[in-house]
């Protein structure tokens, strides 16, 4: 299989500031039930007499399901970018809403900064807000990813 | 049951391992990071890691049913409201074996509600026994024992 045509977005490409918004994602009941049979079976993502009774009052996706749906939604549409370098991590992640069954996600993505790297002149790092809303326009997630991209040379 | 207060500051948890599997993160990656790099086991030998890995999803979503095994198993747990950070710091491969070590760094009481407190812990996942793979920082939320239902 060959790698698909790849259209590079270089460190130097990126601006502080920029805003993109991705698509949408419908969230299914058996689809909350299986990634949390999974991952994160607790009876407040599993089953709906515990759930009603739990502090969530309702059945809810794992947070971790919501972070999964993101990543899908931040590389959907995208153009495979050459001079990504992966992701080392993120900060300040917050789940602030429960996500439920029949919801529709988006997201959106915020560059927040640029900074290319001192010891090796050929790469950088950026941080975005990565922010996850429903379909009422409520922030249900967000947080602060790092992403390693090259620098043009 | 256990309860807020018997987390204690200094307390570890080590779990049993638990191998990733290539079919898993195949199924994952096409669902949730569908990098080539994660999902085509012949084209990621092309990739930044020289063979297929774990999207750092599947690897994070894999600690959180690690932490069931015994930091959060038979706990009045409500939740999570987030985390703090989380660092992939070597890619997972098929059939790594992975294991996760917790240790709780602070428990402190919730000042907006009073029915249950905080737990703050620190994750390092390793694989194979000894080499790290990813770290993390949280918090979680667990009911008081006064308040047990």
């Amino acid at each position: 299989m060959s790698i698909p045509e790849m259209k590079a977005r270089w460190l130097d490409d990126l601006t502080v500031g920029e805003q993109r918004r991705t698509g949408t994602y419908e969230v299914t009941r058996e689809e909350i039930i299986e990634f949390a049979g999974e991952f994160d079976p607790q009876p407040f993502h599993l089953d709906d007499a515990a759930a009603d009774a739990s502090i969530f009052g309702g059945l809810c996706a794992s947070g971790w399901h919501t972070a999964s749906i993101t990543m899908r939604l931040l590389i959907e549409g995208q153009q495979l970018n050459p001079a990504a370098m992966g992701s080392p991590g993120f900060d300040e992640l917050n789940w602030f809403r429960p996500v439920r069954p029949g919801d529709t996600l988006y997201c959106t993505m915020t560059c927040l900064s640029v900074v290319p790297s001192k010891s090796k002149p050929d790469r950088g790092v950026a941080r975005f807000h990565i922010e996850t809303f429903n379909q009422a326009d409520e922030r249900v997630m967000d947080f602060k990813s790092i992403a390693m991209f090259r620098r043009k040379q | 049951m256990r309860y807020w207060e018997d987390f204690a500051v200094g307390q570890t948890y080590t779990t049993d391992p638990v191998i990733m599997r290539q079919a898993d993160i195949i199924r994952f990656a096409e669902k949730y990071d569908p990098q080539f790099f994660h999902t085509d086991p012949q084209a990621a030998k092309m990739g930044p890691f020289g063979k297929i890995a774990a999207s750092g999803w599947h690897t994070a979503s894999t600690g959180m049913r690690m932490m069931l095994q015994n930091l959060i198993r038979d706990v009045a747990s409500q939740g999570a409201p987030g985390v703090k950070s989380l660092r992939w710091l070597k890619p997972v491969f098929p059939d790594d074996e992975l294991t996760l070590t917790s240790e709780i760094m602070e428990t402190y009481p919730s000042g907006s509600r009073p029915k249950i407190g905080f737990v703050l812990a620190k994750h390092t996942m390793t694989r194979q026994g000894d080499e790290v793979v990813m770290t993390m920082e949280n918090v979680f939320m667990v009911l008081k024992r006064e308040h047990a239902a």
